[in-house]
C-alpha cells in the first residue's frame, strides 16, 4: 500500500477543535487561519502577541492560541506600541476592523504609523460596523445602505469613503503597506504571503507595516456569501484597489 | 506611570477603567487645575469626587494618595508603585498646581536593586503579554462574557475590603481640639498655618488631614468626641465643596460643618481661611 503523506493540517495558531463563531461566508475566519499559518511558518507561534481591536474580531479571542490582549475600541495602535517597546523581541500584531482603525481609532492608527512603530497591523476592511449590526463606517461606499444611512451613504452629509492604506502611504515612516483580499484561493495565498512578509520585516526591525484586507460582511450587507463576493469584486475593489503601496524591502530602481 | 492635569486626566478615564478591569498595575498623577472643561490653568482641587468615586466607567475603586509637600510627592510615587504592584490595580496621586510648581529640598528613597526589579517581573511573568509557548497563552482581558465579569467585580470588591490597613491620616493638634479643620493637599498646608495662629489666640483648633483620600479615613471623623468638638471647617479649593461629602458621611450631622472655599484657579490665602474660620468660631464657640 502506498504511504500516506499529510499535505495539509490546521495551523497550531488556532485552538484545536475550536469553531470560530464568525458568520458563514465571513472572511474573518480565513484571515485568522492565514495569520496562524504565517506565524507558524516563521516559527513564531510561541512569540506571537495579538492586540485585538473591538468588533467582530473579538470573536477571535476564543479562537487563537497566542498571547493576547484586547485594547479599548480604536486604541490598538497605542497598546501595541507599549507592548512592542517594552518587549521588543515579541512579534506583535494588531487585528482591527475599519470602524475600530479608521473611525474611533484614527488618531492612534496614524500616530503609530507616523512614528514607524515596529509592529504589524492587520486591517480588516468590510466597509461597515459588523459587530454592532451594520452602522456606517468611514469606509462605507457611496450609496451603500447601513442602519445609520438607511437612504445610502450620501457624500454631502456623510463624506466620502476613506482610503487608509493611501493615507498611511502619505507618511514617511511606514515600511510596508499592501492591500489584499481573501475572495479567491489565489488571493488568500497572496494575503498570507503579505502577512508573512510583514511579520518578517518586523522581526528584522524594519518598522511599521500594515496589511489591509478588503472583505465582505454578508450578514450586514444583506447579501448571501456568494452575492457578497460579487459585490466585493465589483464595488469594493473599485473603491479599494488591491496592490502594494510601499515595500521598503523591494530594491528601488 | 503617567501624569497630566485635570482635563487631560478625563481623557485617561478610558484607560484607567480598562486597567481596573484587566487588573493591570498603573500609577498616575493628577496635578489639579481649575475646571470643569478646559477650566483654568491655575491650581485647584476640583477633581476630588472624580478621583475618589468614579475615575472611569464600571464602579471600580483605586487607592488615592494626597501629598501636602514635595517630599510627600516623591515618597508617594514610590509607594504608589508598590501598592499598584501589590493589588494589580491603578493608583492615583492627587495633587494640585501649587504643589506641582513648588520647590522644596527632598530626600529620594533608595532605588530598587536590579534583583528586586527582576523578582517583580518574574512574579507576573506568566501574565505578561509577550509571547508564551503554545498551551501557556497569557490573556489580558478588560472584560468578559457570560458570568465572568461578575466574578471580576466580586474579586475586586474583596480586594477593596482589604484596604482598611492602608488608610492614612494626619491628626494635627487634635488632642484637645474644639474646632476641627478638614483639608487635604495644599489646603491642609494653609490650614496648618491658620491653626497655629488660632492657637496663639487661645482657640483650640486642630486638623484631620486625609492622606489617603480613598480609602477615606472616615473613623477619624466618626470617632470624634462631639461633646468637645463644636464644629468642622472644610477647606477646599473647589466650589462647590467635594471632600465635604465624605466628611458629612462620617459626621452624620453631629456638629455643624462650615466651608471655606475658592475655586476656578483662585488660591486660598491664610487671611481668607483665618477670616472664614473666625466667623464660624464666633457662631459655635
Ligand atoms: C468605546 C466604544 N464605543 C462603541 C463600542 C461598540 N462597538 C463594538 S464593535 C463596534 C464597531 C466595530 O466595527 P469594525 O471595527 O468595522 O469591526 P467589524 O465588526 O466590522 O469587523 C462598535 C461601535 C465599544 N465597544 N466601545
Ligand atoms: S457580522 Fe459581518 S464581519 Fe461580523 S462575523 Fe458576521 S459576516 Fe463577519
Ligand atoms: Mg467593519
Amino acid at each position: 500500500m502506498a504511504e500516506e503523506k499529510k499535505v495539509y493540517t490546521r495551523t497550531k495558531g488556532i485552538i484545536e477543535g475550536a469553531v470560530s463563531g464568525f458568520c458563514p461566508g465571513c472572511m474573518h475566519s480565513t484571515i485568522h487561519k492565514i495569520i496562524g499559518e504565517a506565524a507558524e511558518e516563521l516559527g513564531q507561534l510561541d512569540n506571537l502577541v495579538r492586540v485585538e481591536g473591538v468588533g467582530c474580531c473579538g470573536l477571535g479571542q476564543f479562537y487563537v492560541t497566542c498571547d493576547e490582549t484586547i485594547a479599548a475600541h480604536g486604541r490598538a495602535g497605542a497598546v501595541a506600541t507599549g507592548i512592542k517597546r517594552s518587549s521588543p523581541n515579541s512579534l506583535v500584531y494588531t487585528y482591527q476592523g475599519d470602524g475600530d482603525l479608521a473611525a474611533i481609532g484614527l488618531a492612534e492608527t496614524l500616530s503609530a504609523a507616523n512614528r514607524g512603530e515596529n509592529f504589524t497591523v492587520i486591517f480588516v476592511n468590510n466597509g461597515i460596523y459588523g459587530m454592532t449590526g451594520g452602522q456606517m463606517a468611514p469606509t462605507t461606499l457611496i450609496g451603500m445602505k447601513s442602519t445609520t444611512t438607511p437612504g445610502g451613504r450620501n457624500p454631502e452629509e456623510h463624506g466620502y469613503p476613506m482610503h487608509m492604506s493611501e493615507i498611511i502611504n502619505q507618511l514617511t515612516a511606514p515600511y510596508y503597506i499592501e492591500r489584499v483580499s481573501c475572495d479567491t484561493p489565489q488571493n488568500v495565498i497572496k494575503a498570507r504571503n503579505a502577512i508573512k512578509k510583514a511579520f518578517k520585516y518586523q522581526l528584522e526591525g524594519k518598522g511599521y507595516s500594515i496589511v489591509e484586507i478588503v472583505t465582505s460582511c454578508p450578514t450586514n450587507w444583506g447579501l448571501d456569501p456568494l452575492k457578497s463576493l460579487d459585490f466585493l469584486r465589483e464595488k469594493m475593489f473599485a473603491e479599494y484597489p488591491l496592490g502594494v503601496f510601499r515595500d521598503g524591502g523591494e530594491k528601488k530602481q | 506611570m503617567s501624569s497630566s492635569s485635570s482635563c487631560g486626566i478625563s481623557l485617561y478615564s478610558e484607560g484607567v477603567s480598562y486597567c481596573a478591569s484587566a487588573r493591570i498595575p498603573m500609577v498616575y498623577v493628577n496635578v489639579q487645575r481649575g475646571g470643569p472643561g478646559i477650566g483654568a490653568i491655575q491650581p485647584a482641587q476640583q477633581d476630588y469626587l472624580q478621583a475618589t468615586k468614579a475615575s472611569g466607567n464600571g464602579g471600580f475603586r483605586m487607592i488615592v494618595l494626597a501629598p501636602d509637600s514635595v517630599q510627600e510627592c516623591v515618597d508617594m510615587v514610590y509607594e504608589a508603585y508598590d501598592l499598584a504592584e501589590r493589588d494589580q490595580n491603578p493608583v492615583l496621586v492627587l495633587t494640585d498646581g501649587v504643589m506641582g510648581t513648588m520647590m522644596e529640598p527632598v530626600v529620594l528613597p533608595p532605588m530598587k536593586t536590579d534583583e528586586e526589579l527582576a523578582a517583580c517581573r518574574a512574579k507576573f511573568a506568566d501574565r505578561a503579554i509577550v509571547g508564551h509557548p503554545l498551551g501557556q497563552q497569557a490573556f489580558c482581558r478588560p472584560g468578559s462574557v457570560g458570568d465572568g465579569q461578575e466574578k471580576v467585580n466580586i474579586d475586586a470588591a474583596a480586594m477593596y475590603e482589604t484596604w482598611d490597613k492602608d488608610i492614612r491620616v494626619e491628626e494635627y493638634m487634635m488632642d484637645d481640639a474644639e474646632i476641627v479643620f478638614a483639608a487635604y493637599g495644599i489646603s491642609a498646608r494653609i490650614s496648618r498655618a491658620v491653626i497655629r495662629q488660632l492657637r496663639e489666640e487661645g482657640i483650640k483648633a486642630g486638623m484631620i488631614r486625609p492622606i489617603t483620600l480613598s480609602p477615606f479615613p472616615y473613623d477619624s471623623f466618626r470617632n470624634l468626641d462631639f461633646n468637645r468638638v463644636k464644629g468642622i471647617i472644610d477647606v477646599e479649593m473647589s466650589i462647590p465643596a467635594q471632600m465635604r461629602w465624605d466628611v458629612d458621611y462620617a459626621v452624620q450631622g453631629r456638629c455643624p460643618v462650615h466651608e471655606v472655599l475658592r475655586s476656578g484657579g483662585q488660591l486660598l490665602t491664610n487671611d481668607q481661611v483665618l477670616k472664614g474660620a473666625k466667623e464660624f468660631i464666633k457662631e459655635v464657640l
